[in-house]
């Protein structure tokens, strides 16, 4: 069954049959849980917001028609819940939130102590930016989706997502002051230092709107 | 295509994701070759897209996609005919638009409403075949129960008629009594009363407490102190002096404690023949009155008629404690209610009690006052003129009959007003909830416009 196209995967779910569906599960749960981790910038939150992603999609599933594909639709549902959660929380929680995030524990234990460091700032960078830029930022470098597949997603036109995407890369270098190569060990106690440490706080960049 | 740096700028992260336009990117490539500042931001960006890149993605935590699939199983199956006929129904409204099938069918509820409630209003639903129309037999019974033990004289069409009927009525039926020749006519047999002891019953354990209550008359808590009637008197008087007796009717009255509260001249060229005053004096007084108006002139005509209101009085009265009993729970419970809902409920509640309070209130105060001063029509007529001129008699009753007719269309009237403002009123909470699945269909479907 994991060999079918998700076309087909759907019909069958939309049957009722469940197995179906949980291929379908398997096959986009880790993107879909990416994202909300990048949008979301916590681990936990990304999980429940992921499962709730997918318990949407599993309701509303009579409903879809196929005008897209079921990829889109669901990079869609999942935006829609970031972009909801992120609206909901409170400035406090926000700011809190960063904090716990530097420490990325994803890469392995053979990686270098500093270039965990450098993903971990690289991580609340972004999650430090206007939520729909970072959406936009996201989808396209971290998930390699087209324009016109993140304006389907977002629900917004191919020009307010060039136009995002540019402000959040440009704001994205001024965080980052990226003209060092990567990998470069980072200065400590440097003005670049503090002022990555101005975004864990969660201050907002100069470049939102 | 000459741009400006600064719009360069912006398009810069597409241009490097190749993502623009062929004229626009001949544009950026122009100018990128002759900015240096713009050259460097290019690349720049591109590093800061290969940073993002660089983070990879993470793993989905363990238990995830188990925990998932559990919740899943507990979903209802997406088959599950609800959506499907759901889809089915509104496709079909679709095809012959959606809208003007709305407005159809709010036309249609509409028209039935107002029918309904004119049909109500004019009385079609009383007479003898217009009662089962409106009202089944047994709703009007539970009228009677819920408004009391009548006197077994009034019979059972008046106890299935609501007070401000009753009132009128009884007067009337007093005024004919003395007089055969106009039997009263059917009186419109309404379902307001067994609507509000529907109601009463669905408020909570004091409603049908309270309608047991009122309709026992064994066991009335209630001490009946004293009677209360209604009386009603005709007096026709053949004068010398039409204009003199009149003057005297009216100056007797005053001097009885009573005053005159309807007065009418008829006149020829020969002076006034005829004169009819409407007289109101104490109860206690009306048989002393009545006594010293036949001495003003030769009787012609006279009758007196009483009706016992005091069941229906102490019976409002029940009704009446039992409602404020009623509203003051209601006011207890609003001051706990905490949401919106529950707050507009039970006001909504409230506001209906209040509006029976006020009503028996109201209908109280016509008895008492009814009960306190005694009605006599006197009629005055020339000696002589009750032959071939249109005599008083015939006169009385044409009068009688319009004011009749008048009375009832004006009531009726306002019943329909009543019911009109009524029907708007009950109009609201089902805009709201069409406002509401409006909404909702919106909301659904451009979340789920994916589909």
């Amino acid at each position: 069954m994991s060999g079918l196209s998700d076309t087909v995967l759907v019909a069958a779910a939309q049957q009722g049959d469940l197995e179906a569906f949980g291929v379908l599960v398997k096959r986009h749960e880790k993107w879909v849980y990416n994202l909300a981790y990048r949008m979301l910038g916590h681990r936990e939150d990304a999980s429940d917001l992921a499962q709730e992603a997918f318990l949407k999609a599993y309701r509303a599933l009579s409903r879809f028609r196929g005008a897209s594909s079921f990829k889109t639709w669901l990079y869609r549902i999942t935006s829609n819940l970031c972009l909801d959660a992120l609206r909901r929380r409170t400035p406090q929680r926000q700011a809190g939130e960063l904090k716990p995030t530097v420490a990325d524990p994803s890469p392995g234990p053979h990686e270098r102590a500093e270039e965990r460091e450098r993903l971990a700032k690289v991580h609340a960078a972004i999650v430090s930016l206007p939520d729909h830029q970072r959406l936009c930022l996201i989808l396209r470098d971290l998930q390699g989706l087209s324009y016109e597949e993140i304006a389907s997603a977002a629900a917004v036109n191919v020009g307010t997502v060039k136009s995002r995407l540019n402000r959040a890369r440009l704001a994205l270098r001024d965080l980052l002051e990226d003209k060092e190569p990567p990998g470069v060990e980072l200065p400590v106690g440097g003005p670049r230092l503090s002022r990555i440490g101005r975004v864990g706080s969660g201050l907002q960049t100069p470049q939102d709107h | 295509m000459a741009y400006k740096h600064r719009k360069i700028i912006n398009l810069l992260s597409a241009y490097v994701d190749g993502a623009l336009p062929p004229r626009q990117r001949e544009a950026v490539k122009r100018h990128l070759a002759e900015c240096s500042e713009c050259r460097g931001l290019s690349g720049e960006l591109q590093a800061a897209a290969g940073q993002v890149a660089a983070l990879g993605e993470v793993e989905v935590p363990g238990g995830f996609h188990e925990a998932l699939m559990a919740r899943l199983a507990a979903e209802p199956s997406p088959t599950s005919g609800r959506w499907v006929g759901m889809r089915s129904f509104f496709g079909w409204l679709g095809n012959i638009g959606k809208w003007r099938v709305v407005g159809y069918g709010l036309a249609g509820v509409m028209v039935l409403f107002l029918t309904f409630g004119i049909l109500e209003a004019l009385g079609v639903g009383a007479g003898p075949y217009g009662s089962g129309l409106m009202g089944s037999p047994s709703a009007a019974q539970k009228g009677d129960m819920a408004i009391g033990a009548e006197p077994a004289m009034e019979g059972p069409v008046r106890g299935a008629m609501p007070p401000e009927f009753r009132g009128e009525y009884a007067e009337r039926d007093g005024g004919n009594q003395g007089a055969p020749a106009a039997p009263p006519s059917p009186m419109p047999i309404r379902k307001e009363e067994a609507i509000a002891g529907d109601k009463m019953g669905m408020i909570g354990p004091g409603g049908p407490g309270g309608g047991g209550m009122t309709g026992g008359s064994g066991s009335f808590p209630y001490q009946v102190t004293e009677r209360r009637l209604i009386t009603n008197a005709n007096q026709t008087l053949s004068v010398e002096d039409v204009e003199r007796s009149y003057d005297q009717v009216i100056q007797l009255a005053g001097g009885w404690g009573g005053f005159v509260q309807n007065a009418s001249v008829q006149s020829t060229e020969k002076g006034p023949t005829w004169a009819n005053i409407v007289v109101r004096v104490p109860s206690e007084r009306f048989a002393g009155f009545l006594g010293e108006l036949g001495r003003l002139g030769e009787s012609r005509d006279r009758s007196i008629s009483t009706s016992d209101v005091t069941e229906e009085y102490v019976d409002l009265q029940a009704r009446r404690t039992n409602y404020e009993r009623q509203e003051k729970r209601l006011q207890e419970l609003l001051a706990q209610t905490k949401s919106i809902d529950e707050v507009l409920r039970v006001e909504y509640e409230l506001a209906r009690v209040r509006e029976q309070i006020e009503m028996m209130v109201g209908r109280l105060r016509y008895l008492e006052s009814f009960a306190a001063m005694a009605t006599v029509n006197v009629s005055l007529v020339r000696k002589g003129e009750e032959q071939g001129q249109p005599g008083p008699g015939p006169f009385n009753e044409v009068w009688k009959r319009t004011m009749d007719v008048f009375i009832r269309t004006t009531s009726r009237v306002a019943l329909a007003t009543v019911y009109l403002v009524g029907f708007i009123g009950g109009l609201i909470p089902m805009i709201l909830i069409l406002g509401l699945a409006w909404w909702g269909v919106k909301t659904v479907r451009r979340r789920g416009s994916g589909a």
